[in-house]
């Protein structure tokens, strides 16, 4: 028996020390967070489920840059990442991702991470660059439509038109409006200058598609690089977050979308409206400083809200996105202390807004991540005064439960 | 199965000096690295405290000292590094041994009333519950060390850490400690099966000498384009495989090399080693 000693002391550590660590892990898993908060009337009240909208990025998760763009999600919280993740990123495919994957794999499996996907609460469509079709006057889209219910799966091929020869083409955002499929493109040209240099233009295009008629309803430039440069600009397009979310999806007339555009070094961002009501198209008469960084803009309706950061407090801008004008600047104090709360390294891990009944929410996200109470400052807009101030207190938030996507519940703090 | 029992029992015996060693060894780098480390910060403290620095402001300069901090001091990695080097070695080393030593113990262990695999098995899971040892007992002395940093750096220049905190952001401590359940066994197979390569690349070694490390070469090849061919078709074809699909291709390739490699450690073991 003496010579199993050794081994038989091996197995019962190793038994005792991964199953204690493994206990405790599955142990803290389990735990959900939940949050109150205190009422102005002093009461605590608890919120089954913080909802913010939009994503929280995490600074090392290289897959927020993934062309994948959902709605309707429902996930509140980041997923473990597994081990395969903390290995070897490259083979990791993100949370939504997977999602659409379990839900809907005959449509999701086999897709290529390259492409455009969209999720409506009845579609999913997906759109392509066909690069074997491209010609310097065309260029060709391949576009799927799957169909939630019947898993149907339709099949288009769209030749667009190009107002100058590119040499290629790229698909920078797409989004679903009713029945309509809005792409954004950056065409590639070359220009040919009297002194033999080539150099390279750019120019941003937005069709829209009638996916019931299969016809193309429109093509117009949004933006056209100039001066040409060696080197082809970048462009980000983003669909902003309405505040009403899905509930109001298929009846949403505005559409918005931010467009950051890099042009040797120098940032363009321009918010451009579409009309579902009237298929047009405006780009919003918003000054540069409004939106610059560190501002976040959400809307609702015919109102846009522009919110700046300050050093003590925030700048809030009401723009009317149908008449294309600013009808008010709010200017919301707030303490220093209280703004540190909100600092995030960029704006958008630091915070989150909505507005309802003329009220207007921040949230403090940075002090989820941090496991923090969270702040919360409710504006009146019509007079700018904060009629709220208070905190969002987290129990049971460990590591494994940092928010990642998530939407505001908007909490009833009058009683 | 008795005769595995018992020889695997002899190989963990043999091991015992280095295995201990190894143990104590780490215990008592990252133990005596853990007093200077603390002494050095503290020394630091008391410098700034006379120089009249507010306990804040001393804070704000060096941080807090924690367990956390600690592990990726050379300390504390340094011996990690040691223990995967030594077992690494020890993988060729307890097989080479028996051949290379002064008696050709190889001979003995082949001619027992056996089937000859039971030498291989014994071999590969003295190397895997070493690990698993070694692994083990770092667990528990992360637990020492949490209890010791309190009793060294006073309250306020220090901060409370879970370990389950230390295991997920420290150095090294994801590959030793997988997240999850399902990934510690996905982990730890890996490593069984990596070994289970290392020892069919010896045994073509042994078998046909110098032709054997052509073959052993190219068996290795085989391996890793076996257990990497569901990333290399990701990486041809540029589509990506849902994480479950990731895992299962991955652990079905790792299962198919791993019969292969006791398939052909057997054949060479059986058939082209000879007493």
């Amino acid at each position: 028996m003496k010579r199993y000693g050794l081994l038989l002391l091996t197995i019962i550590l190793f038994v005792s020390a991964f199953g204690w660590h493994y206990f405790s892990v599955e142990a803290t898993h389990n735990q959900k967070p939940t949050f109150s908060y205190v009422t102005s009337r002093g009461n605590k009240e608890y919120v089954e489920k913080l909802k913010l909208v939009g994503s929280i990025y995490q600074p090392d998760n290289e897959y927020n840059q993934t062309n994948f763009i959902q709605k309707g999600e429902e996930t509140l919280y980041e997923e473990d990442f597994p081990f395969l993740y903390q290995m070897d990123t490259v083979f990791y495919a993100h949370p939504s991702f997977q999602r659409l994957y379990e839900n809907y794999p005959n449509f999701v499996k086999r897709k290529n991470y390259g492409n455009f996907l969209i999720e409506t609460p009845e579609t999913i469509v997906e759109a392509s660059v066909d690069w074997e079709k491209q010609q310097s006057t065309s260029t060709t889209i391949q576009v799927e439509k799957f169909n939630k219910e019947s898993e149907d799966i339709k099949k288009y091929t769209f030749n667009l038109p190009l107002d100058n020869p590119a040499e290629y083409s790229y698909l920078e955002s797409i989004e679903v409006v009713e029945n309509k499929l809005i792409l954004f493109l950056t065409h590639v040209g070359e220009n040919k200058w009297e002194d033999g240099m080539n150099t390279t233009a750019v120019e941003l295009f937005v069709y829209q598609i009638d996916l019931e008629t299969e016809k193309i309803v429109s093509a117009e430039p949004f933006l056209t690089q100039f001066p040409a440069t060696e080197f082809p600009a970048e462009t980000n397009v983003s669909a902003l977050n309405s505040i009403n979310g899905d509930e109001d999806y298929k009846q949403k007339e505005n559409n918005l979308f931010l467009i950051n555009h890099e042009n040797e070094g120098e940032t363009l961002t321009s918010i451009a409206n579409y009309d579902s009501k009237d298929n047009r198209h405006t780009i919003l008469d918003i000054k540069e400083e409004w939106i610059d960084s560190p501002t976040q803009q959400i809307y609702e309706g015919e109102t846009l809200y522009l919110i700046e950061k300050e050093e003590a407090g925030f700048t809030v801008r009401v723009f009317n996105i149908e008449t294309n004008k600013l009808e008010t600047t709010l200017s919301v104090p707030l303490t220093a202390a209280l703004m540190q709360n909100f600092n995030g390294e960029y704006v958008e891990r630091g915070m989150r807004a909505a507005a309802t009944n003329d009220l207007l929410y921040l949230v403090s996200t940075k002090s989820i991540q941090n496991g923090e109470d969270v702040t919360i400052v409710v504006v009146d807009l019509y007079t700018g005064q904060t009629v709220y101030e208070g905190t969002l207190e987290p129990d049971n938030l460990t590591d494994e439960w940092k928010p990642l996507d998530a939407e505001i519940q908007l909490i009833d703090i009058e009683e | 199965m008795n005769i595995f029992l018992k020889l695997l029992a002899f190989e963990f015996n043999r091991f015992k000096k280095g295995y201990l060693s190894l143990i104590g060894l780490t215990f008592t780098i990252q133990g005596v690295g853990l007093f200077f480390q603390s002494r050095s910060y503290l020394s630091k403290v008391e410098m700034l405290k006379e120089e009249g620095v507010s306990t804040q402001g001393i804070l704000s300069q060096l941080g807090h000292f924690d367990l956390l901090n600690y592990t990726y001091s050379l300390w504390f990695v340094a011996p990690i590094m040691l223990g995967i080097v030594a077992l690494l070695f020890y993988s060729v080393f307890i097989w080479y041994r028996d051949w290379l030593g002064k008696n050709t113990f190889i001979y003995r262990l082949l001619l027992l009333p056996a089937k000859r695999m039971s030498i291989y098995f014994a071999k590969l899971f003295t190397i895997f519950l070493s690990v698993l040892g070694l692994v083990s007992s770092q667990y528990l002395f992360l637990h020492v060390y949490k209890w010791l940093i309190p009793l060294i750096i006073s309250e306020e220049f220090t901060q409370v850490q879970s370990i389950a905190q230390v295991i997920e952001q420290g150095a090294f401590m994801v590959f030793l400690f997988p997240k999850t359940l399902p990934f510690f066994f996905f982990a730890y197979l890996t490593g069984l099966m990596v070994l289970m390569v290392l020892f069919t690349l010896i045994l073509f070694e042994r078998s046909f000498h110098l032709k054997g490390i052509l073959l052993a070469t190219g068996y290795a090849g085989l391996s890793l384009f076996i257990y990497f061919s569901p990333a290399i078709y990701q990486l041809y074809t540029r589509i990506i495989f849902a994480n479950s699909e990731t895992f299962l291709w991955f652990s079905i390739m790792g299962i198919v090399l791993m019969g292969l490699s006791i398939l052909v450690s057997n054949f060479l073991l059986t058939k082209k080693i000879t007493v």
